[in-house]
Parts: C-alpha cells; sequence; structure tokens
C-alpha cells in the first residue's frame, strides 16, 4: 500500500484517474447496488469494452508517437467489411473451402487489410512530412469511401456460427474476446518496456529531433507504429464482427471520440512522449462502467455524446491546471536548491 | 560620429526572477547615433537587459529614461512608440508572406487602422527598402529569400516604423563574410541617420569592430563600458567570463600513424567543397571558422545526416557509405550536437534515459529484450565517471543546470564507445568549472585512443584542447595548422586573424 | 494569360482535373454541361461554400475546426423551432437567431483553446458533441417536415432568381441561396485580403510567436477567427434546412470531413499561412462534380469519398513533400 502510494504520488495523473475509477465504481454501486455489479452484467461490459480497449491501445500507441490515427475507425470498417465478405462467400466458395479454410481467409484478410491501411498512414506520415492529423483525416476518408464504394451502405451479416464463437464465447465465465484484449495488452505492455522499438517510441514523442540525432530511424519507428496501430483496427474489426454479426460502414462512428479519450483519461499526452498503457487499460473500464451505468439510466446517444465531449475537456482541463501546478513546484524547488547553493 | 543626445539612459535596473537575480544594479546609456555592443556570455542577463528596454518584461527596480522621458513599468507597446526596436535573433519574420507585407506589417498594427490598403503597403515596403539601399522584390515571399535578405527584412521593418534604437541579437551568426560586409555598411548608413543601433554578442567579430563602445555583462552585473579601440578578443574574453583563460595546451602522446578516419574531397553543394582531413588516434582535431563555415554541415556528413554529393568517407582504412546516424554509431562515431536543448536531450526524460538513449542496441538481455537494470548500472557509472550532479539516475534532466546536461550528453556517448567523436561546440551556455571539466574529458578520450574532432568558434577552446586545427571559410578548407605550427607562441593571433579575414579558400592558404 | 500567372500551382492543377473530368463527363452525357447543371449543383453546394469559408479561415490561422456542422445544425435547427414555436415569419429574425447561436458557440470554441493551449482539432472534437448533445437535448431531435416549415424557410427554398429549363423540359433555376453565398464569400475574402484582421489572421498562421511579438492579440484574434466561423454556420444553418426544404437534425454532423476536404484540396496549407478563396472553391466544385456525376461514369455515387480521398492524399503529398525537401536542406526535421 505504502508502495502504490509512493507510486501515485509521482505519478499525478495516474493517481486522478485511480481515484476517478474508485469514485465510479463506489457512485455506481450507491447507484445500482447488485444490479450493476452481477455476473450478467459484468459479463457483457467485458465482451463491450474488449473492441473499444483493443482501438484505444492503437490510438495510445500513435499519441505516444506525438501523432494521432483517426482513421482507426475507419480502418476497422473497412476490415470487416472486407473479411465479412469472405465469410459470406462473395469471394469463393465457402461450402467448398470448409468452414476452418474460409475464418482462417477472413481472420488473415482483416488483419493483413488492418495493417495495410495503418502502413499507408505510417508511409505518408514520415516518407511524405504531411501532419499525423491531416494525414489520418484523409485516409479516414479514403478508407470510409472505398468501404462505402464496395458496399453501397449495405450491411453484410451472417457469418458461420463457429466464427460468432469468437465474439459470443467466454472461457469459463469470462469472454473470449476480453480474453483477447487481455493478451493484446500484455503483448504491448511488454513491447512498449523490453523492447527497443518501445522504448524508441517514448524518445520519439519526447523529441524526434534529439532521437534522429542518437541513431533512432524515426521513419521506421513511425511506419511500424501506425501498422500496429492498423493490426489494432484489423483485430477489433473481428471482435466487433464476431459480436454484432454483422459489418456495416459508419459502425463503431461514436468510438472515435471515446477512443481519443480514453487515451487522453488514461494519461496519455495528446503532444507526445508521456503516458503508459495501463492508463489506457483503467481508463477502459472507466468508460465501459459509465457506459453500462447511461444504459440502466436509459441515457439517449445524443446525451451520452454530449457527457463524453463534456468529459474530454474536463480531463484536458484537469491535465492543464495539474501541469501549471507542477511546474510551479518546480519553480519553487529549484529556486531553493539555487539560494541554497 | 556619435551625437550628444540620450536616447535611453538606464540606471541602476535589477531584475530578479524567483530566486534569481538576472539583473544587478546594471546602469547603461545608449546616445543617438551610437554604436553599441552589448556582450556577455549566454546566461548572463543580457537578453533580460534588452526585454527590459523593449517592455517585454518590467524591472524589479531602477530607472529607466527613453528620449528624456522617465518611464519605468512601460510595455511594448510605449517601447515601440518611443522608437526602440528589436530584430530577435530567429527574425520573427512571416515566411509565407510577401516582402512587402512583413515590413509593413508592424506599422500597420501600429497605426491600428482597421483596413489595409494595398498600395500604402507596397509605398511603405519600397520607402523602408530604398532607406538601406537595396532591391529586393516586394512580391517575393520570405522563404525564398537568403538569410541575409531576411536579415534586411527585419531591420527595414524597423525602420518602416521610424526606429530611433534598434537592438540586433546575434544578426551576424549565419551570414557570409560579404554579407556580414554589407549589413556593416546599412549599419553605418543607419548611425549618419542619427539610428543607435545595439548588437548582442557573444563573441569578439566584425561587429564589435565598427562599435563605438562596448559593454560587458556577466553575471547579472555590468563589468564596464570599453572603448572597441581598447579591447581585444582575450581581454573581452577575460571580462567576460572573470578569468583570466590559460588553460595547458594538450599535447598527442599516441604514435600510430594510421587514420581512423579519413575524408577525402568530400563536397556538398552549397555547404562545403572539396573538404579532405585525417584523423588519428589521440587526435584533437579542431574545426573552426565562422558560423556557416560549413562547420556543422560536415559533421553531419560524417555523422550520416547530410548525404554528400562527392567524395568518399574512410574508417581504419575501409571506404564506408553512411546514410544515417544509425549507420554512424555502428562504426563508431559519436556526435555531440550543437544545439543541446533541440538536438540532444530529451528534457522531460530520466538521466537514465538520456544517457542510455544511444545504446539501446546493447543492452539487450533475455529473449533480446532491454535490460533496465544494466542501463540503470551503466547511468550510475556515467554519473560517477563525469561527476554530473544529481540526486539519482532518475532526475528529470530538464532540472539541471546546462554543464550537468551537456555532461549527460556526453556520457550518452561515452557509452557507445566511440572510436571517433565529434562535439559541436560543446560548451556554449556552459559555466567556467563545467567547461574545465568538459575539456578533461575530451583531452581523457584522446589520450585513450580516441579521435575527437572539436568545432568551435571559440579560439581559446582550439588552442587548448586540439593538437591539429582546421579553419573552414565560406565552404572551403583554408589553412590547416600541424602540430608544430600549433606550437607557435602566437597561434591564438594567427587563428583569429585567419578566421576573420575571410580571404577564400587558396589565396588565404597561398599565403 | 494573366491569371494563370496569377494562381498557384495547386490552383492549376485542380483546373486541369476539373477541365479533363468534365469532359470525360460530358462526352458520356451531352446534357451535362447545361446552365440547369450547374444551377442544381450550386443549390447543393450552397451550403458546403459558405462553411468552408470558416474552414478556410481557422485553417489559415494554424488550426482545424470538426465542430461546424454541429454549430450550424444547432443554429439552425434551433431558430426553426424557436420560428414554429412564436410564429416568428421574419427571415432577418430567423437568421439573427442562427447567427447568434454561432457566433456564441464559436467563441466558446476560441476560448477553450486559448486556456487549454492545445491542439484545435482536440477541442473542437470535444465541443462537437458537446454542442451536439445540448441541442439534443435543450431542442430536442424531432424530424420536421416540409409541410411544418415556416413560410420564409418554404419561401427561401423555392425563391429563384433566374430561371432555365433542363433536357426533360422541367424549369431549373438559380436559387435565392446564392446571395447569402455570395455575400459570406466576398466578406470572407474582403476579412482575409483588405483589413489588419486578415493580416493577423495570416501572420499567426506563419508563426504564432512572431505574431504575438509583432503586436497582434492572438488570443483576441483567434476569438474572432473561430466567431467568424460560428457565424457562417449560423448562416449555412438555415441554408441547410431550407435547401433539404425539411430537416432530420442529426443528419448534418459528420459532414465536417467532406469540407475541411475541400479546403485542404484547394491548396490550403494544414499548418497555417497559406490559403485561397479561389482554390476553396475549386475543392468545392470538384467534390460537387464527384458526388453528382459519378453516376454518368457507370460508378454509383457512393464511391464519391473513395475520389475525394484520393484526390486529397495526391493535394497533400506533392505540397509537403516540396517542403520537406526544403527543410532537409536547413537540417529541419518534420518526419
Amino acid at each position: 500500500m505504502k508502495k502504490l502510494r509512493e507510486y501515485l504520488s509521482r505519478d499525478i495523473s495516474m493517481a486522478i484517474l485511480f481515484v476517478f475509477f474508485l469514485g465510479i465504481l463506489l457512485l455506481m454501486f450507491v447507484n445500482f447496488g447488485s444490479s450493476m455489479y452481477n455476473k450478467q452484467t459484468l459479463a457483457s461490459m467485458a465482451f463491450q469494452l474488449s473492441e473499444v480497449a483493443v482501438l484505444a491501445f492503437g490510438m495510445a500507441l500513435c499519441m505516444l508517437l506525438g501523432g494521432i490515427d483517426l482513421s482507426i475507425v475507419a480502418n476497422a470498417n473497412l476490415a470487416s467489411l472486407l473479411a465479412a465478405m469472405v465469410l459470406t462467400g462473395k469471394f469463393f466458395d465457402i461450402e467448398k473451402a470448409g468452414q476452418f479454410v474460409t475464418i482462417l481467409v477472413a481472420v488473415i484478410v482483416a488483419v493483413c487489410v488492418g495493417m495495410i491501411c495503418g502502413l499507408i498512414n505510417g508511409v505518408i506520415i514520415s516518407k511524405f512530412s504531411v501532419s499525423p492529423i491531416v494525414t489520418t483525416l484523409s485516409t479516414m476518408t479514403l478508407y470510409s469511401g472505398l468501404a462505402m464504394g464496395i458496399t453501397g451502405g449495405n450491411s453484410i451479416g451472417n457469418y458461420p456460427p463457429a466464427f460468432l464463437k469468437f465474439g459470443t464465447g467466454s472461457i469459463g465465465p469470462v469472454p473470449i474476446v476480453f480474453v483477447t484484449a487481455c493478451i493484446v495488452f500484455i503483448i504491448l505492455i511488454l513491447a512498449l518496456d523490453r523492447t527497443k522499438l518501445g522504448h524508441e517510441i517514448h524518445y520519439i514523442g519526447e523529441n524526434h529531433t534529439a532521437s534522429r540525432f542518437t541513431g533512432i530511424n524515426n521513419e521506421n519507428v513511425i511506419i511500424k507504429v501506425y501498422t500496429i496501430s492498423g493490426l489494432m483496427a484489423g483485430i477489433a474489426s473481428l471482435m466487433i464482427m464476431a459480436r454484432s454479426n454483422s459489418a456495416r460502414v459508419g459502425y463503431g462512428d461514436t468510438y472515435q471520440l471515446q477512443v481519443i479519450m480514453i487515451a487522453v483519461l488514461g494519461g496519455i499526452s495528446p503532444s507526445g512522449g508521456k503516458g503508459r498503457l495501463y492508463g489506457v487499460f483503467i481508463a477502459t473500464f472507466c468508460l465501459q462502467l459509465m457506459q453500462t451505468a447511461f444504459t440502466l439510466w436509459q441515457f439517449s446517444p445524443y446525451s451520452k455524446k454530449l457527457i463524453w465531449g463534456m468529459m474530454l475537456l474536463i480531463i484536458m482541463l484537469i491535465n492543464m491546471a495539474q501541469a501549471r501546478i507542477s511546474r510551479n513546484a518546480k519553480i519553487r524547488e529549484m529556486s531553493v536548491k539555487r539560494s541554497a547553493s | 560620429m556619435a551625437g550628444t543626445n540620450n536616447i535611453v539612459e538606464a540606471e541602476h535596473i535589477s531584475k530578479s526572477y524567483v530566486g534569481v537575480q538576472a539583473l544587478d544594479d546594471v546602469s547603461i546609456t545608449i546616445k543617438e547615433g551610437e554604436i553599441k555592443c552589448l556582450a556577455g556570455e549566454n546566461g548572463c542577463g543580457k537578453s533580460t537587459f534588452v526585454k527590459i528596454i523593449a517592455g517585454v518584461e518590467n524591472a524589479t527596480s531602477g530607472t529607466i529614461r527613453i528620449g528624456g522621458k522617465e518611464m519605468t513599468k512601460h510595455t511594448a507597446k510605449d517601447a515601440i512608440d518611443a522608437g526602440i526596436q528589436v530584430i530577435f535573433q530567429d527574425l520573427s519574420l512571416f515566411n509565407a508572406m510577401s516582402v512587402a507585407d512583413n515590413i509593413a506589417m508592424n506599422k500597420l498594427i501600429k497605426e491600428g487602422k482597421p483596413l489595409t490598403n494595398q498600395k500604402e503597403i507596397r509605398k511603405i515596403a519600397s520607402d523602408a527598402l530604398a532607406l538601406i539601399g537595396v532591391d529586393i522584390p516586394l512580391d517575393a515571399q520570405i522563404q525564398e529569400l537568403s538569410i541575409a535578405n531576411r536579415q534586411l527584412i527585419a531591420i527595414c521593418r524597423a525602420l518602416a516604423l521610424d526606429a530611433k534604437l534598434l537592438f540586433m541579437d546575434e544578426p551576424t551568426t549565419a551570414l557570409t563574410k560579404n554579407e556580414v560586409d554589407s549589413l556593416l555598411n546599412i549599419v553605418m548608413g543607419l548611425k549618419k541617420r542619427g539610428i543607435a543601433v545595439v548588437f548582442i554578442s557573444h563573441k569578439l567579430d566584425e561587429v564589435m569592430r565598427i562599435a563605438d563602445s562596448i559593454t560587458v555583462i556577466r553575471d547579472g552585473h555590468k563589468i564596464g563600458d570599453f572603448a572597441a579601440s581598447e579591447i581585444d578578443s582575450k581581454k573581452l574574453a577575460y571580462y567576460m567570463t572573470g578569468r583570466e583563460v590559460d588553460y595547458q595546451q594538450y599535447e598527442r602522446k599516441n604514435d600510430s600513424e594510421d587514420a581512423l578516419l579519413e575524408v577525402k574531397n568530400l563536397t556538398k553543394k552549397g555547404n562545403f567543397e572539396d573538404m579532405s582531413l585525417k584523423l588519428r588516434k589521440g587526435d584533437i582535431l579542431g574545426l573552426t571558422g565562422l558560423l556557416g563555415a560549413g562547420r556543422t554541415e560536415l559533421a553531419f556528413s560524417i555523422f550520416g545526416m547530410n548525404k554528400p554529393d562527392s567524395g568518399e568517407i574512410y574508417v581504419e582504412g575501409k571506404k564506408v557509405t553512411i546514410n544515417n546516424p544509425d549507420d554512424a554509431i555502428d562504426l563508431g562515431i559519436g556526435l555531440v550536437p550543437e544545439e543541446r536543448a533541440i538536438q540532444g536531450l530529451f528534457l522531460s526524460k530520466s538521466v537514465n534515459e538520456n544517457v542510455a538513449a544511444a545504446i539501446l542496441k546493447r543492452i539487450k538481455g533475455f529473449l533480446g529484450s532491454i535490460d533496465s537494470n544494466r542501463s540503470r548500472e551503466l547511468s550510475r557509472k556515467a554519473i560517477d565517471q563525469f561527476r554530473i550532479k544529481v540526486y539519482n539516475e532518475d532526475t528529470v534532466i530538464s532540472t539541471l543546470s546546462g554543464g550537468n546536461q551537456q555532461k549527460a550528453l556526453i556520457a550518452r556517448w561515452a557509452a557507445t564507445g566511440p572510436k571517433i567523436f565529434i562535439l559541436d561546440t560543446p560548451t556554449v551556455g556552459i559555466d567556467i568549472g563545467s567547461k574545465a571539466e568538459i575539456y578533461e574529458y575530451i583531452q581523457q578520450f584522446a589520450a585513450e585512443g580516441t579521435g575527437v574532432i572539436l568545432i568551435s568558434d571559440e579560439v581559446e577552446e582550439i588552442v587548448a584542447n586540439c593538437n591539429r586545427v582546421i579553419v573552414m571559410f565560406d565552404g572551403h578548407k583554408v589553412k590547416e595548422y600541424t602540430e608544430e605550427e600549433m606550437k607557435a607562441p602566437d597561434i591564438k593571433e594567427q587563428i583569429n586573424r585567419l578566421v576573420e579575414s575571410g580571404k577564400p579558400g587558396k589565396e588565404a592558404a597561398q599565403e | 494569360m494573366k491569371f494563370l500567372k496569377k494562381i498557384d500551382n495547386t490552383q492549376r492543377f485542380l483546373i486541369v482535373i476539373i477541365v479533363i473530368y468534365c469532359i470525360l463527363v460530358q462526352s458520356r452525357n451531352s446534357a451535362f454541361l447545361s446552365l440547369a447543371t450547374l444551377f442544381t449543383m450550386f443549390r447543393s453546394a450552397a451550403g458546403t461554400i459558405i462553411l468552408s469559408m470558416g474552414v478556410l479561415m481557422v485553417m489559415i490561422s494554424g488550426g482545424i475546426d470538426v465542430s461546424f456542422p454541429a454549430i450550424a445544425i444547432f443554429g439552425g435547427y434551433t431558430s426553426l423551432r424557436i420560428c414554429m414555436a412564436c410564429g416568428i415569419q421574419s427571415m432577418f429574425l430567423t437568421f439573427a437567431i442562427s447567427i447568434a447561436i454561432g457566433i456564441v458557440l464559436g467563441v466558446g470554441n476560441a476560448v477553450l483553446i486559448n486556456i487549454l493551449k492545445l491542439e484545435p482539432f482536440i477541442i473542437t472534437l470535444s465541443t462537437a458533441s458537446v454542442y451536439f448533445g445540448l441541442m439534443t437535448i435543450l431542442v430536442g431531435t424531432k424530424n420536421v417536415g416540409a409541410t411544418d416549415l415556416p413560410a420564409q424557410f418554404k419561401t427561401l427554398s423555392k425563391m429563384k432568381l433566374i430561371t432555365t429549363t433542363n433536357q426533360y423540359g422541367g424549369e431549373i433555376g438559380l436559387s435565392v441561396f446564392i446571395i447569402p453565398v455570395a455575400i459570406c464569400v466576398v466578406l470572407t475574402w474582403f476579412i482575409l485580403r483588405k483589413t489588419l484582421i486578415g493580416k493577423g489572421i495570416f501572420a499567426m498562421g506563419c508563426n504564432n510567436e512572431a505574431a504575438r511579438r509583432a503586436g497582434f492579440n492572438v488570443n483576441l484574434l483567434r476569438i474572432f477567427i473561430f466567431g467568424y466561423a460560428g457565424f457562417l454556420a449560423g448562416v449555412m444553418g438555415v441554408i441547410y434546412i431550407a435547401g433539404t426544404n425539411s430537416v432530420n437534425p442529426v443528419s448534418l454532423v459528420g459532414t465536417e470531413m467532406s469540407v475541411i476536404a475541400c479546403v485542404v484540396i484547394g491548396g490550403a496549407s494544414p499548418t497555417g499561412g497559406y490559403g485561397t478563396i479561389f482554390g476553396t472553391l475549386l475543392g468545392v466544385i470538384l467534390y460537387y462534380l464527384f458526388s453528382q456525376t459519378l453516376v454518368y461514369l457507370g460508378l454509383s455515387a457512393s464511391w464519391q469519398s473513395f475520389f475525394m480521398g484520393i484526390v486529397l492524399l495526391i493535394s497533400l503529398i506533392t505540397t509537403s513533400w516540396q517542403r520537406r525537401v526544403q527543410n532537409r536542406k536547413n537540417f529541419i526535421y518534420t518526419e
């Protein structure tokens, strides 16, 4: 406990997040009691949370780098549509190929499409120096435009039951998608903490000129990170498909704002370099708790939108105030040191 | 000649920030038509003084009279109205806008007329350009102009506002000799019109030679006013640093004649031309010349950041192509860049993370994962070895002093065990104590067999630390001093003369 | 010829694309090049033109705004509901209410950016949700059909200045929308090119710090810029409702990207400091060409954003690449 306190006092935004999380937990309990904390609600939360979490990881990685991936939802959409076309036999005869091969091909298609879209983002940003916001806004138009063009806006559904298991099945009480999200989370945490790439991401986000002078190949790292972000979109697309048994242009449009908000709430600075992935995971839980509460309260989707927007603003306000306080503290500390010496 | 009317009389100016005394009882008078030089090391308070006069900040105590009128707590607008203009080192121009817009902008703002008139804008601009007698197309965008012409645009912008006093912050740093000459001519022209010009500078250069007087500031105190004729570079260094700079000259002890690094006829259009150099074990090769002479650009080429057009680079006898810094590091080349805060430091990261940044490849442990214990161990060792004053290796580097930050950067490269170590002006803005320590480390590296290239515009520093020196001018090698020549008693004067004489490549080499 | 010299490369590129595309479409459908097509296209583009002027100004100042559709629908829909509730029939009041709301919300954006000192994008992204959510709570989300629209909307919707006949003999007219659109375009041009504020907007986009040093009050300028963008959104809100002749208040949100695309394709620099009204108009023309004529080329209209995305990326890549090469020479790295 003492160690935890020490740790939290070092990382104030983590501390705020932690308090916030406990606060919501408590509030929900007071408000809903067991109607909130029963097995069913928890399981359904775990289902919904997984896809948002995976998308948020992708967004967080890009933001750590000082960038942003606004195309991530459009990317997931495109990937799920193409995979859906495979699953429903638009490309080859699924009867002949058999269920296993079809699903395998669909998974490969989703993952590859996601990664290629991410790769395109990375190349445009790193090799042509277009700013990440504008690049990914444009590719967002491009990817959703492509999805729209292919489907004409129609949804594609009815997948093989074995595939739906991935979205609806559980291992014991734990949904498979949630397990997947956790595995992705652990791999990413290890990668950020323990690999050269992970360290390089932090260096570039902090100061991309200095990183270049330190022998880090910025351009390669940027391409890799956006490709990973695309991979996250691919994984999320499979979760979305398997859970909802359909794919449609525009699915998950509200995720855009949520995902950015989760990253910011999780302590990832919008200007890059700072933040930790487990903050993002905790933030995803916070958001899902609220989401569930909104459903229990029967909020309209529009009022949810209002609350999400307000929250993002408030989080940024808190972060700003906190940065100002800690800066002042630093100045005071330094002046004390100076006058002492 | 300087007039008798004082434009600015600043008396007993003191300024303190939270716990830091930036200026302490400084009195400076600036006369009409005077050319003054405000000299001092980085962080000595000279820019604070300018900010106070320009009304950007207010003095804690003291009185300021501008044009005889007392205005102690004046704003930037008051200062501008009184005819005071500052040309910042970054020039503060609008790159995507036209020359005319840039020149007229400040005048338009001052007049505050809500509507603008293109004819009027062009007239303001052409009048100002005519004042200094240069011809630059009014419709050109600033980003299409050379740095020298941008400087002139900034001057014109000030003149358009009827400036009586012009502060220029390090105006010649990026200019070639010819450009400096024409700038100085223009400044002399301004002087004839009764406009006073104050240069802010940290070294003795041609600017100081046309100055009527030089005021030296050190650690927030005024050291004194001197006539330009009574001061030379050695005296100035003494006044600026407060110390007789007399370091032991470095002597190479290694007797290996094999070249660690050899550069043959390296050319990069617009940067440098036909550069050759040879670096042996234990050499400290000085690379000096005015800023913009091509020193940094050459170093970047060796470090893989500036692809040369032609020429060859050999490392330990093998011909190499260095495409990026990563290649350079693999070949054993390290570079401490010039702009510490921008190109070197990860300011909000810890000392540990800063020191380990260049050796991520080498601290892999189990399954190729990064071993944070090893990086910590290494950082602790570096903190000891380079006497970096910190609480522990987790201290955030931005809280360190400039000298300690620089030592951490040197430690970063020392950790890679470089065979060839390039340091680009490593002691700018660093206190005297750390400076001496850094010299000690540089010489130690060389004594252990590293080949060092030291880029600097402080001749003192070059002479004290280098056993060989190359003087560059306008992208060419002007002269290479051998170990024998370096032992000449008047070596400082020789190099100083050569750096400033500015005779293009071959002529000067033949002399 | 003099005209060709005056415009920049992007605009030349766009003109070439537009001409080639028009020839292509004309070869498939001989009725394409006609006044009737022009009038129809203008009617649907009117709202986008107005919004694009606001986006252009924001972008020149170095920011990106994505909240304007939310502001437009907030202004337009609220104004409509107030008019319905109070029986207001005045065209002037209708616009006035919408514009007032637009300005307030736009200024809100600027104030938040000034306080938080963060990327305008992320702030307007949040306010877009906040504004829209606020509207649904305060005003509701009820659809209003053509028959229920107050008289002034109907007039605005139907009034035509000149009429011509299309290939089927139907009567097509130049909508009265041309008046507000022209006013907005000319006003934007006037502000950007003829006023001190305009100089300040360009200056701010080039170099925010230098603009501040030169004596501009950058925060105040930002309030003006976003306020003006809000003003335009307010005008657009009313026109949008009149144009569709009914309103589903959730329909406009999500169109921000197409307007931003028009402006960027038109050559405005996403990093600020540069942009032209003529280029932006060309961008809008291209957008509506794609949206209304892809059918003639045998493609469904759903491919429109795909093609826009491609043109957008090509224009971004070419302009950025030139700047990158220039920067690299000076050892400025922008990734």
